[in-house]
């Protein structure tokens, strides 16, 4: 009897098995790499939407109050209303991180209103703090709305952030409005769907592995009729049957192995008459 | 060999296998009068296939029943019984 390390159904099932894994590794490999692209574009054009409609909101008389603003106001009256309407914008939108504006001096960033200022648990910047961090798509912000192209960390967290220009009534740029988006929320989102690919691609390999076993169930128990008549045969018992039913090689073989039984058969009748 | 002896040979050839000549040879010498398979005539066909049918049952089974239904049709003969 072949061991069932060496059988042929163990043989067949772990080929099958270590196909379908392969398969199913590359499709998920490929399926996430690309689910997780277009949620990061989906996001970034979420983003850019977002900061244009609120550069829009704010632009006028409230871009002109914030740029008018200096280090050490942060206790005035616009600074409270302006940091307020930010945190009303934000607490409008549940995707918004952090809101805040900034304005240019050379290539240096530096803070106009930040709502969070003041938040003892998670601090925002001061009025002109500067901001160390500076990137393209921040100082693009101030000609057209950008969006960051991959996730940035500062002090504030890993983040995907969106920025359009603020214009006075008179229509100058006087700062960008930036738009931070956590990653928590894009990398939930982009497990959410790994998780399900995966849980699809398991199911999918339990349910070939199980069908490619009982297939090759049916293959083998075939082989092992013919070895064990083959053996009977060899240890001189003729009084076999070949009962092996099959449309495939299998069943050809089990002709084949059956004609020459049969002569075999015939062959010793025949020495055992002329023996007589 | 005569053209039917053959025909008859490769027929059951196909079940028997090789050693089916000499099978053939024992079914018409031992049944048949001592007949010379090489020499059987249109006529010996029935006994023929019905000794074949009985002899080969001991060596394959019901198989046997399929090789006289394919004989049967080969040579157009009416269902023994």
């Amino acid at each position: 009897m072949t061991k069932m390390l060496n059988s042929l159904q163990t043989k067949l099932t772990v080929s099958f098995i270590v196909l379908i894994l392969v398969v199913s590794s590359l499709t998920y490999f490929f399926t996430f790499r690309e689910t997780k692209k277009g949620l990061k574009e989906i996001t970034q054009t979420e983003l850019i939407a977002l900061s244009s409609v609120i550069a829009n909101e704010l632009s006028g008389i409230h871009a002109e109050e914030m740029a008018a603003l200096k280090s050490g106001d942060e206790s005035s009256e616009k600074f409270i209303a302006l940091a307020g309407k930010l945190k009303s914008i934000r607490d409008s939108h549940s995707d918004i991180k952090y809101l805040y504006t900034m304005r240019k001096e050379g290539e240096r960033l530096f803070f106009m209103v930040d709502p969070d200022y003041g938040n003892t648990e998670d601090p925002g910047a001061s009025i002109g703090e500067n901001y160390e961090e500076v990137n393209e798509q921040m100082l693009t912000g101030f000609e057209k709305p950008s969006v960051d192209n991959e996730f940035t960390t500062d002090k504030w967290g890993t983040l995907l952030s969106g920025y359009a220009p603020l214009r006075d009534t008179k229509g100058n740029i006087v700062g960008i409005i930036g738009v931070d988006m956590s990653s928590d929320l894009v990398i939930a989102k982009q497990n959410f769907i790994g998780k399900t690919i995966y849980v699809i691609i398991i199911i999918s390999i339990l349910l070939a592995a199980s069908f490619i076993f009982v297939f090759s169930k049916t293959i083998i128990r075939d082989i092992r009729k013919l070895n064990s008549i083959a053996n009977d045969i060899s240890m001189g018992n003729m009084a076999v049957s070949m009962d092996v039913e099959r449309k495939d090689e299998i069943g050809e073989l089990a002709e084949s192995f059956g004609r020459m039984a049969a002569s075999l058969k015939i062959m010793m009748m025949n020495d055992n008459t002329s023996d007589k | 060999m005569s053209e039917l002896s053959d025909k008859v040979l490769i027929s059951t050839k196909r079940y028997l296998g090789p050693a089916s000549q000499t099978f053939l040879e024992r079914q018409a010498k031992n049944h048949m009068r001592g007949l010379n398979f090489n020499d059987i005539k249109e006529e010996h066909l029935p006994e023929l296939f019905k000794w074949i049918h009985l002899s080969s049952k001991l060596i394959i089974d019901e198989k046997a029943d399929t090789l006289l239904k394919s004989l049967e049709v080969i040579f157009h003969i009416k269902k023994m019984d």
